[in-house]
């Protein structure tokens, strides 16, 4: 069994960590945990002709560590071995994509509770995971 | 100046500054975590607020500069032109290719800040031109423009970014709307007065047409440009139940 557990470090998506890890407790057979960040890709003309590669690189793994703090620390603490993965695009086209190489047999995702005027506007990753996948996908709310 | 809040002209020079503000800001509230990165966690307030004030007075001079220059005869053609190709740029994907640029993250304040102010310098030309353009002169909506890129300048919002993906129609207009302002400038170059004063539908057609002539010129050169890669990866890692102490890196 392979997990895919999409973070953004959000609230919504640490709560999703929480019931992958309650779930996973569980099973008989433990599943092999998977963390993904997505980033937005930053580099666009401007920041290319300005900046080296590997400054906009090394900010974005920041920047992905630091959302995947919050889930690490969480499977840290169960003592669970998981494997943690960034990529930069498009959040919902880069989790399908993951998931499709690795073969994950379950994506856990996080959906935001409220639904904000910039929700509206831009809908959901959750959704667009949901509609999308081929893969087995559980929203936690 | 109350009179000219009651007419839809003003309303629609606004909505023109803002959106070619948000359209043209985007990246540097990025520039800006980039060039601060390697300083001192403690310096880093510094250098951003000491970075955004130098941005906000450059973008203040330059932007006073660019009205007086385009005061001058010719140099509205000039503008015109420049102004047709940032809309083109805006439209054209993303050219595939690594960031080949020179600077560094600095580790001191002062770099920090100097490498912000060269970086806004850059960046800024596209946004002063379009904001100078829209305002035809206007004071009043030129520092309309100057405060509503602020916020820009000083806050990253991937909310520009998310809206694009979502409805990239809104690229389309944006480069629409640069190529129809620099219509208008160009129909204001006092060269061309008494022409547009006897034909007055060119008031609308020449903007028209620029609009049209960006919007076609960004497909074409789009159409022969490589599709982006959508995704890439960037970090992996693996921490094992066992080996929590070997936190890697990769």
């Amino acid at each position: 069994m392979k997990w895919l557990i999409p973070v953004d470090g959000s609230e919504h998506s640490l709560h999703a960590v929480g019931q992958a890890v309650a779930l996973a407790a569980t099973m008989n057979q433990a599943p092999q945990l998977l963390l993904l960040n997505v980033q937005w890709n930053v580099a666009t003309v401007n920041v290319k002709l300005l900046f080296d590669q590997q400054v906009i690189d090394d900010y974005q793994r920041e920047q992905g560590l630091q959302a995947l703090q919050g889930a690490r620390a969480v499977l840290d603490e169960a003592h669970l071995s998981y494997q943690y993965h960034i990529s930069i695009g498009r959040p919902a086209e880069a989790i399908l994509h993951y998931a499709t190489a690795q073969e994950v047999t379950l994506i856990i995702l996080g959906a935001q509770g409220k639904e904000g005027l910039t929700q509206w506007l831009i809908g959901s990753v959750a959704e667009r995971v949901l509609r999308l996948s081929s893969a087995p996908v559980m929203v936690v709310r | 100046m109350l009179e000219m809040l009651e007419s839809p002209q003003f309303w629609v020079d606004v909505f023109k500054i803002i959106m070619i503000d948000l359209l043209l800001s985007g990246d540097n509230a990025v520039v800006i975590a980039l060039a601060c990165r390697n300083l001192p966690q403690a310096q880093r307030r510094q250098g951003i607020l000491y970075g955004v004030g130098g941005a906000i007075g450059l973008r203040v001079v330059l932007t006073f500069f660019a009205v007086s220059l385009l005061a001058l005869p010719y140099l509205k053609v000039v503008g015109a032109f420049l102004l047709l190709w940032i809309g083109i740029k805006l439209i054209l994907p993303e050219e595939e290719g690594h960031g080949e640029g020179s600077i560094r993250a600095e580790a001191n304040l002062w770099g920090a800040v100097k490498t912000i102010i060269i970086a806004d310098f850059v960046m800024s030309l596209d946004n002063v031109l379009g904001v100078a353009a829209a305002a035809k002169g206007n004071v009043l909506l030129l520092v309309f423009g100057l405060l509503v890129s602020i916020p820009l300048i000083a806050w990253s919002s991937q909310l520009v970014l998310k809206l694009i993906d979502r409805y990239p129609f809104i690229i389309y207009a944006g480069g629409a709307l640069l190529g129809y302002v620099a219509g208008e400038m160009l129909v204001g170059e006092a060269l061309f007065k008494s022409l547009v004063e006897v034909h007055h539908h060119l008031h609308w057609l020449v903007p028209g047409v620029c609009a049209m002539l960006v919007l076609g010129l960004g497909q074409l050169i789009a159409s022969r440009r490589a599709a982006r890669v959508e995704v890439r990866e960037l970090a992996h890692g693996e921490v094992g139940a066992l080996s929590q102490r070997e936190r890697e890196t990769s």
